[in-house]
């Protein structure tokens, strides 16, 4: 009887300490707001806040400068104290759980795919009274960036840098062959097929709508009516694109896939001189310098189409979470670290180009011809983005693409799926 | 005298439920729970982000899933996967188990050199496989010795699933391989030296011995096998970025579920609804198999 008493006491105890064992965490959890609130009241005295930024992290040495530029932060706001969270792999997966569970950072990335979810959905604040507190002069910024987080008139991030695309080729293939950079879709062609030799191709093109949209828009297309509430993925002028693109590898076989040529990407077939032409952005520079130091390569704007240019522009935002205890703490933060002191520091590490149009007349760009090109692209560039709740239609995008330069499968049929697929997502919502 | 007994048996039920206790709340909150919210889930329009939005659309999730042709082309995926998968990777696990347990020499090593594949990370076989199959990879290298052009594996619609299915065989093989190491050394040595003496030949043996009294093992195997292939995710994830392509030819329900809950489409009810399809798929394939490899052999 004893023994079974015994027993009995032992597993209450295994019940009680798991029970216990949930319950105190969730209370240290409440513990842990109200102690944020109540600094979030005393912000203006000497109380110090916490500001969370997070972030994926490309590299250890943006990593590093980043570092480097929060300390400056904190001797300019000694009441502000900032821990920096970087994600190393499947950010928006995290930032999302994040955002159930009510736990997000004060300051994150935004990425321009991702804005019109995430600005639609409610994790992201408008930011427009911070930045009028703060006199943040946005015409500074490039209009195609802020452009991308920008909603219903109100501003929802600033941009930190950017990418467009550019053509890069390889400068020893062109020489040899007495050629200059193409100019125009017709010269792209010829080009091409005068630098196809043997295992080189001319060019190498990515079954990627990130990399074929901007024809589109060079062939006197578009992607969306003015409110986006309607789509033109089979338009004329889209299937004029397709054909061109597509073209290139199926009909003129002057290009192949970053795959077929024995590459991860498009990137790593140029720099292993499998092709002679790749449209990438400005994370080549990096990557070459890292890869193929003894490639000679040039940039040039992406050659013109029959209605004129275009091109993509990739960029991210720092935007201020809904979770923020301190928001106009946390937008001091953006705003530093938007500033142009900061960018400034930020482009001798030559990752991304600045957001800031005064610091791209950085002396550091004089005699940088491969990054002027990407430059001179953001001019007529749109952000890289299509509507809220877009993966569904865009990853039809993406077979469409595959299937045209794969399968060899028809243009017209193809881009009709990805508008059908528009049309049933945007009834859903 | 009665009561005593009564008030003692309760006194051990009382005590088996509190031993209980912790196992069920753990059990509970993180199986049963989410098993039954995924299935409350599943009648709603419900997006994680925007749960204040969530609306009941009845069987509506289930309504469209049949008509999805991602959706559709994902089930036809995982069937023909499984189709391929299931036999050639039973049979071979089968020949590889009678190998190792027919006493040759190294037969140690032997096991240990199959069964190292299902050991090792998935994503460090699937890396190891994208070399191996990429344009300029070992596969193309060893086919140019023939004079076969290199072909670009994972990038055709026709063979990037197959090249899945080899690489899966290879893996798993060595798994159900052990399973059946142990089934056989199971089955009781007089069987053989009885059927020795009345003049009986290997394949006799094998017939009528072997594979009979397997049956409980061949069952376990296969029931593992077909769910594991069902549920195909990890490997096709890895292998085309998380896209299932080129255009939907690695397509796997599991991706698709995946990409809905989580990958951008904020659809948790319709990924629920199809999560639901999938466990009725595989329930109604685990009672046909049992029907069908069920009865147990006695001698």
């Amino acid at each position: 009887m004893r023994r079974k008493l015994a027993a009995l006491f032992a597993a209450l105890v295994v019940a009680a300490a798991t029970l216990a064992g949930c319950g105190s965490k969730q209370e240290s959890g409440t513990e842990q707001t109200q102690s944020q609130e109540q600094t979030g009241s005393q912000s203006s005295g000497q109380e110090k806040v916490t500001i969370r930024l997070t972030g994926w992290a490309s590299s250890p040495a943006e990593t590093k400068i980043l570092e480097t530029l929060l300390d400056g932060f904190r001797a300019k706001y000694p009441n502000i104290e900032v821990s920096y969270e970087p994600v190393n792999a499947d950010y928006d997966k995290k930032l999302q759980a994040d955002a159930v569970a009510g736990t997000m950072a004060d300051v994150f990335y935004m990425d321009v795919l991702w804005a019109p979810d995430w600005i639609n959905k409610g994790l992201a604040i408008p930011l427009d009274e911070y930045i009028q507190a703060e006199g943040v002069d946005l015409s500074d910024f490039e209009e195609s960036l802020l452009r991308g987080f920008q909603m219903n008139g109100k501003t929802y991030g600033l941009p930190k840098g950017y990418s467009t695309l550019g053509l890069f080729y390889n400068v020893e293939m062109f020489e040899q062959a007495g050629l200059q950079p193409p100019k125009t879709w017709d010269e792209l062609v010829e080009t091409a097929k005068a630098l196809t030799k043997g295992d080189v191709k001319g060019i190498v093109i990515t079954p990627d709508h990130a990399r074929f949209v901007p024809f589109i828009y060079m062939a006197g297309g578009k992607l969306f009516n003015e409110d986006k509430t309607e789509a033109y993925f089979n338009s004329p002028e889209a299937v004029q694109a397709a054909e061109f693109y597509v073209g290139l590898v199926t009909k003129h076989k002057v290009a192949d896939t970053p795959k077929a040529l024995g590459a991860e990407w498009a990137g790593d077939a140029f720099a292993k001189g499998r092709a002679a032409m790749a449209i990438e952005g400005h994370w080549m520079i990096p990557f070459l310098q890292e890869k193929a130091p003894d490639l000679k390569y040039g940039v040039v704007e992406l050659p013109e189409g029959p209605k004129g240019r275009s091109n993509f522009v990739f960029t991210v935002a720092y935007a201020v979470s809904k979770d923020s205890k301190h928001p106009a703490e946390a937008f001091k933060l953006v705003n530093y670290l938007t500033s142009e002191e900061a960018q400034r520091q930020m482009i001798q590490l030559g990752l991304e180009l600045p957001s800031r149009k005064s610091v791209a007349k950085d002396p550091f760009f004089a005699d940088k011809p491969d990054r002027q090109a990407l430059i001179a692209g953001v001019a007529y560039a749109i952000p890289f983005q299509y509507t809220a709740n877009h993966a569904p239609y865009v990853d039809e995008f993406a077979k469409a693409l595959e299937n045209m330069i794969l399968n060899g499968a028809d243009p017209k049929t193809e881009l009709d799926k990805v508008q059908a697929k528009f049309e049933q997502v945007i009834k859903q919502q | 005298m009665l009561r005593r007994l009564r008030s003692q048996k309760v006194q051990d039920i009382v005590t088996a439920y509190v031993f209980l206790v912790p196992t069920l709340m753990i059990l509970g909150i993180f199986v049963f729970a989410p098993v039954f919210y995924a299935i409350y889930l599943s009648f709603f329009d419900y997006d994680i982000l925007a749960p204040q939005n969530s609306r009941f659309v009845g069987l509506g999730n289930y309504l469209e899933a049949f008509q999805d042709p991602v959706f559709r082309k994902a089930v036809k995926n995982v069937i023909y996967y499984a189709a391929v998968v299931v036999p050639t990777q039973m049979v071979l696990a089968f020949l590889l188990a009678l190998g190792v347990t027919s006493g040759t020499r190294f037969q140690n090593f032997f096991r240990v050199a199959y069964f190292i594949p299902t050991v090792t990370s998935s994503v460090v076989i699937s890396h190891m496989f994208l070399y191996i199959y990429s344009t300029t990879g070992l596969l193309n290298h060893v086919l140019g010795w023939f004079g076969i052009p290199p072909h670009n594996w994972m990038e055709d619609v026709r063979t990037a699933l197959p090249a899945i299915m080899a690489m899966n065989i290879w893996t798993t093989a060595g798994q159900y391989m052990v399973i059946f190491t142990a089934g056989l050394n199971d089955i009781p040595e007089e069987y053989y030296e009885a059927a020795k003496v009345d003049g009986a030949t290997y394949w006799q043996r094998l017939w009528y011995i072997t594979l009979p009294l397997l049956r409980p093992v061949t069952l376990f195997v296969s029931m593992m096998s077909v769910i594991g292939t069902l549920q195909l995710f990890d490997q096709p994830y890895l292998m085309t970025n998380g896209q299932g392509g080129p255009a939907d030819a690695t397509m796997t329900v599991m991706l698709y579920i995946y990409k809905n809950a989580f990958g951008g489409y904020f659809r948790m009810g319709y990924a629920s609804a199809l999560s639901v399809l999938l466990f009725l798929l595989i329930l109604v394939l685990s009672i046909i198999q049992r029907k069908w490899f069920g009865q147990e052999v006695q001698y």
